[in-house]
């Protein structure tokens, strides 16, 4: 689909959502909610509880904000990326929810699901954006060196450098959280 | 992704790793719930509207409706005006009259209607000839002597009532 075709598509389904179509509503959900899960559960050290948990905050404040979105500005998988990255982080920053957090993840994990996925989920999230964005694009999204360059208008050696940099970020970031939870 | 960097492990999405599919149609209603409650309250409010609209309505007809009607005397002048008795009746024409006077027996006012006959057809219809014969069976009707003459009288009556009184006169004289 071309760009311009999806920017009025989705532009077409907001009204209709914003007007109270239901149906118009279902279809979009339909169309971005297994990309959004991904996401989700990537940024949240594929703990699943806390993806949940994330997951129905981020589409009860997507519908709720729905008038913020605009399609011009971005599509609406981006848009929703954007609130759940918020939501994660309010999540993290907030002790309460934070300590209710720690309790659901005492529970045994289920198969993959990893036993340090918090850390994950937090190094994720104190890293910059740019960073955050050059890791997804090659780990969820699996995009070669050369995609991305495209994507990002840039070229492959500026992104290899960028991913090199995002990795080198993540891994210190990682590593010092797990020193402050090791025994 | 398979490396050796145990990074590439822990950033690496799982495939098989996802929620439960009762969780995203559970998350789909409670969407959908408020997008149902977003177009009743569209309704509601399109219907709030309307209703104020019609109340701002009333109110505005309510507000300029008048608090007190005044009644305004208006006086009217009535002129009179004498009616000649000729006047108030059916107006009819010599023609009928003639036949009136003719089918009347009481003197006097068979005398009087050929007499308006006349006028009618001296003044409406200047019949002179027919004018002369109404004067003249009205003479044979009623003495000259007792006749008063109008305005409404043609000269040919004042005329004809003249020289009748001159013959009366005459031949008392004679007599």
């Amino acid at each position: 689909m071309m760009e311009a075709d999806a920017v009025i598509r989705e532009a077409a389904l907001r009204h209709a959502v914003l007007a109270g179509d239901a149906d118009a509503w279902r279809a979009w959900y339909a169309a971005v909610h297994a990309p959004l899960e991904a996401y989700v559960l990537w940024r949240c050290g594929r703990c699943r509880h806390f993806a949940e948990d994330v997951l129905q905050e981020t589409w009860m404040v997507a519908i709720k904000r729905l008038r913020d979105f605009d399609p011009a500005a971005g599509r609406f998988a981006g848009w929703l990326r954007g609130v759940a990255a918020k939501t994660i982080a309010n999540h993290l920053r907030s002790r309460e929810r934070r300590a209710k957090l720690i309790e659901t993840l005492k529970q045994p994990p289920a198969n993959e699901e990893p036993a340090d996925g918090l850390q994950v989920a937090e190094t994720l999230a104190e890293l910059p954006d740019h960073y955050e964005a050059a890791l997804r694009a090659k780990y969820l999204d699996q995009r070669s060196v050369n995609e991305i360059a495209e994507e990002r208008n840039e070229s492959p050696k500026a992104v290899e450098s960028l991913l090199t940099r995002a990795r080198a970020a993540f891994r210190e970031a990682y590593e010092k959280r797990m020193e402050g939870v090791r025994p | 992704m398979n490396t050796d960097d145990p990074l590439d492990d822990l950033l690496s999405p799982k495939d098989d790793l996802r929620l439960d599919a009762g969780k995203a149609d559970a998350f789909l209603r409670a969407t959908a719930r408020v997008v149902d409650n977003r177009r009743r309250l569209r309704n509601l409010r399109t219907a709030g509207l309307w209703a104020l609209f019609f109340a701002a309505g009333m109110g505005a007809m309510y507000a300029v409706r008048p608090t007190k009607i005044e009644k305004e005397y208006v006086y009217v002048t009535v002129k009179e005006r004498a009616v000649a008795k000729a006047e108030t009746e059916a107006p009819r024409s010599a023609v009928e009259l003639e036949r009136l006077a003719e089918r009347t027996f009481e003197k006097a006012k068979a005398a009087e209607l050929f007499r308006l006959a006349g006028n009618r057809y001296y003044r409406q219809e200047q019949d002179m000839d027919s004018a002369l014969r109404c004067y003249r069976f009205m003479l044979s009707e009623t003495s000259a002597a007792t006749v008063r003459l109008t305005e409404q009288d043609s000269w040919l009556l004042a005329s004809l009532v003249e020289s009748r009184k001159k013959e009366i006169a005459h031949a008392n004289v004679e007599n």
